[in-house]
């Protein structure tokens, strides 16, 4: 009978749709281009007070950590001093717990009983842990659990004793991977926030070094740190960065890259306008010059505000390098940059537009080097971009010796094979690659790919104009680079507008003059 | 208010005005004019410089304590004059924008993309223009400092491509046109250099005080006029001046009168490029200062339309200018023999506004 009725049901197509399907759930009517304009319902904050009854307190905390299912959430219930009822509450995991059995558990539970107070007391007699405070929001009680602290909440108490037990799994300080140097120290930042602020108060040991510890705006509620040294930084920029702080708004904030972006001046420009870096002394240099230095708990970077083309251009090493060493390395980089972002456009423009300025010798090179070639000179030296940035991009996301393998394969296998079957010539391929090589003297990764799409832009108007596109392609680049600014620092200074610099800019040592600050951070303390 | 005027510094300033000066000094000259009766442009060159100096320097004395150019003329003449005394002046910086630009499309389009028409010539040239005017000042002085090492790299190699096609005897007789002509290519030459000197005081609320503006001016005028008249030199030594009448852009021709490949790469489209980049940051910095002009006259509260204007006058004048009509050629006569009026008739209404009106600062 069953068999029947599965047939009979198969051949009326009426067998119910098993598959999961997500529906939208979400408020609000769906624009045509922006997505779901939901109604603005604001999050209030929680403005309750701590509640003096403990089963009170162990439902919002049960109902505000979905403890029947969250097993993280620890409520150990313990007499404090042998008489008071009280919960010790913490995030296993989050929270160490040999402290917690050490230096609360074990004190509270063998101290002398007291009659009123009790808070303060635990506070002032009974727990021995370094950071310790009261609180009688219940937000804070929260958000502390959420650290790793633990929150220890007394019967009839209307305070919240919050204690400092952090201690989650954390690796340990490793080496820069990605600016690594010869010269210098090699130490990189650490996820955790407070390992990255000691590793910048190890270099800079001053009173008004100043390490600004607040939420980052995130739904996520991570921490920042917004380090500065008062006295030198400008109070208008500090007020600026926090103005800018606070108005972050974001679901998932998992980096200081992210938090760089939404604080940019010119979000669509594809310069970046921040300076993302590993390294702690460069991160110190920074502050020593007036900038202002954003740590993300998580993120192993810091965020270095505000920034200019030069300092997107100067590598850790050139703070160590001798004036002769210095002024070379700074000279090759500039010229690798120039190539990197006019070659291929100067290159094609001479092709299609202007002949006569190549000398005969060299015009029968390129035309005898692309007599079997099927694809037009524009449409290949694109290609050849596209596949070049096809290779580097491989190469950066499989990791370790596999990427180095993969550049190896697409670069000198993949090469030598399309200049064999006349896909490209090796012209194009010469000044591809040398455009390449100029792309990866850029230091700076969010420049590199902006140059990179820069150069398809400049190419293609060098294919349509020549020089006149190339160069009318080259200009508005530099007006829109002159027009930017960085946290109101304009982004071509010290050059365009004049400023004095500490830093060499192309000639000169890594060794700084006296004084403190740069001069386009308008910087408190005298120059 | 959005007249984007901004801060910048001396350096900015001056560099605005040298690029300008430079290129009006080598581009804005009615070539067939000038050199047919013989070659004195490069001593007519260096005197407009340095009456242009003298003349530019009383200027801010006169405006008072304002340091605004079109507040200056309002408060020297009334508010009736002083509006209707500006528009010269206007004028006057909108056509010292278009004649570079005229030049540089008439050079393009004889030596470099010969089948190519005018138009699609400027269509690459007035989106950058309308980008620099519109993005305002502080942009236009940053880009003028930055260009300012690519117009000294283009003077530079002219010089050098031409050096070996140098004869002394093509400036001979010296002087050959006449004193009368000689002070008649002066008046001419001031068309070529008041226009940087008038362009910053007009915007010098940007620039820190008017003790800069006045400095900038100076430095401006003088590092312009002298690599102009290093050009006009340069000119004289390598063409007899009845040969250079008849050429398009003599400028472009003398970088290949010794035709010499260095490296196995001719340098002459590339100096010429050169100029035309610095030649676009001078247009700009013209264009913003007619556009801030016509703002203030207006009560126009945004210059980026008004900049957007400007621009796209200029480019379409520049356009023009370059059809054969007999009309338009005579304009441009007379633009190149009576432009110097429409700005020193400003300047004379204002010191003579002044001296009646007895405001001092």
């Amino acid at each position: 009978m069953k068999i029947l009725d599965t047939i009979w049901r198969g051949l009326r197509f009426c067998e119910p749709d098993g598959r999961f399907e997500l529906l939208e759930t979400e408020p609000g009517a769906p624009s045509f281009f922006h997505g779901r304009k939901a109604s603005q319902e604001r999050e209030l904050p929680d403005e309750r007070p701590v509640d003096p009854r403990l089963k009170e307190s162990r439902r919002r905390l049960l109902s505000a950590f979905k403890g029947q299912v969250n097993r993280d959430l620890v409520l150990r219930a313990f007499r404090f001093c042998g008489t008071v009822d009280a919960l010790a509450v913490f995030l296993s995991g989050m929270a160490d717990g040999d402290r917690i059995s050490e230096f609360i558990l074990k004190p509270a539970q063998a101290a002398a009983p007291v009659k009123k107070g009790l808070a303060d007391y635990a506070l002032k007699t009974v727990f021995s842990l370094q950071e310790a405070e009261k609180t009688d929001r219940w937000a804070q009680v929260v958000s502390a659990i959420l650290e790793g602290r633990t929150a220890v909440l007394l019967a009839g108490e209307r305070e919240a004793v919050l204690l400092d037990t952090r201690g989650y799994a954390c690796r340990g300080v490793d080496r820069a991977q990605n600016e690594s140097t010869v010269l210098g120290p090699q130490e990189a930042f650490h996820e955790n926030l407070r390992v990255s602020v000691t590793l910048l108060r190890r270099i800079i040991r001053r009173a008004d070094f100043v390490c600004e510890f607040r939420p980052a705006g995130g739904k996520n509620n991570v921490q920042l740190a917004l380090c500065y040294l008062g006295g030198v930084c400008n109070e208008a920029l500090l007020q600026e960065v926090k103005k800018r702080l606070c108005a972050l708004k974001i679901d998932a904030l998992l980096s200081a890259g992210t938090v760089g972006q939404l604080l940019e001046d010119s979000p669509r420009s594809p310069v970046p306008q921040t300076l993302l870096t590993e390294r702690p002394d460069r991160a110190a240099a920074a502050l020593m010059a007036g900038k202002a230095v954003i740590l993300v708990e998580g993120s192993p970077q810091a965020l270095v505000l505000p920034v200019s083309l030069w300092a997107l251009l100067e590598t850790p090493e050139d703070s160590y390098l001798r004036r002769s060493a210095g002024t070379v390395a700074r000279l090759v980089r500039l010229f690798g940059a120039a190539v990197s972002v006019l070659m291929p456009a100067y290159f094609l423009s001479l092709a299609y537009h202007h002949q006569g300025l190549l000398s005969s010798d060299i015009l029968s090179t390129v035309i005898s080097s692309r007599k079997l070639v099927f694809l037009p000179l524009g449409l290949e030296m694109i290609f050849l971009l596209l596949v070049f940035q096809l290779v580097r991009e491989a190469g950066v996301r499989v990791p370790g010796v596999v990427g180095q393998t993969v550049g190896v394969i697409g670069g000198l296998i993949l090469g030598q094979a399309a200049v064999a079957a006349n896909v490209v010539s090796t012209v194009g391929l010469i000044i591809v690659a040398l455009t390449g090589l100029g792309n990866f003297v850029i230091p700076n990764y969010d420049l590199q790919l902006a140059v990179a799409y820069y150069r398809v832009g400049l190419c293609l108007l060098a294919v349509w104009g020549g020089l006149l596109g190339l160069f009318c392609g080259a200009l508005a680049g530099l007006i829109l680079l002159a027009d930017q600014k960085s946290f109101g620092v304009p982004f071509l200074s010290p050059v365009a507008p004049k400023a004095v610099a500490k830093g060499p800019l192309l000639f000169g040592g890594g060794a700084r003059g006296r004084g403190t600050g740069e001069d386009d951070m308008n910087p408190e303390g005298a120059l | 208010m959005n007249l984007r005027l901004g801060r910048f510094g001396l350096q900015e300033g001056t560099a605005a005005v040298a690029v300008a000066a430079l290129i009006s000094g080598v581009f804005s000259l009615d070539v067939s004019a000038t050199y047919a009766r013989g070659n004195l442009c490069y001593a007519a060159t260096a005197a407009g410089a340095l009456l242009s100096v003298l003349l530019l320097g009383l200027l801010p004395k006169a405006m008072g304590p304002e340091a605004d150019l079109g507040e200056s003329f309002r408060l020297a003449l009334g508010p009736l004059l002083g509006p209707v005394v500006t528009l010269p002046l206007i004028l006057g910086l909108l056509l010292a924008a278009v004649l570079p630009l005229f030049r540089f499309l008439l050079a393009m389009e004889r030596y470099i993309f010969v089948d190519a028409d005018y138009v699609p010539l400027a269509l690459y040239l007035l989106p950058v223009l309308l980008l620099l005017v519109t993005r305002g000042m502080e942009c236009v002085a940053r880009m003028a400092k930055l260009l300012a090492l690519p117009a000294a790299f283009a003077l530079g190699a002219l010089l050098l491509l031409a050096g070996p096609a140098f004869r002394l005897y093509h400036l001979y007789p010296l002087f050959s046109p006449g004193f009368g002509a000689f002070c008649r290519q002066t008046g001419e030459a001031l068309f070529r250099f008041l226009p940087g000197g008038l362009a910053l005081i007009a915007v010098g609320r940007g620039c820190q005080g008017k003790k800069f503006v006045a400095s900038g001016v100076r430095r401006g005028l003088l590092l312009g006029g002298a690599g102009a008249t290093m050009v006009q030199l340069g000119l004289g030594l390598t063409f007899f001046g009845p040969d250079m009448a008849p050429m398009s852009a003599p400028v472009y021709c003398m970088t290949m009168a010794a035709r010499q490949d260095r490296l196995g790469l001719r340098l002459d489209v590339l100096v010429l490029f050169l100029w035309v980049m610095a030649g676009l940051a001078a247009a700009g910095f013209y264009l913003y200062a007619a556009a801030l002009l016509l703002c203030r006259l207006t009560g126009g509260e945004d210059i980026r339309p008004v900049g957007a204007l400007m621009g796209l006058l200029a480019v379409s004048l520049a356009l023009l200018f370059n059809f054969d009509a007999s009309v338009l050629q005579a304009v441009l006569r007379a633009v190149y023999a009576r432009g110097s009026w429409l700005l020193l008739s400003p300047l004379l209404f204002l010191l003579l506004g002044r001296a009646l009106t007895g405001r001092r600062p």
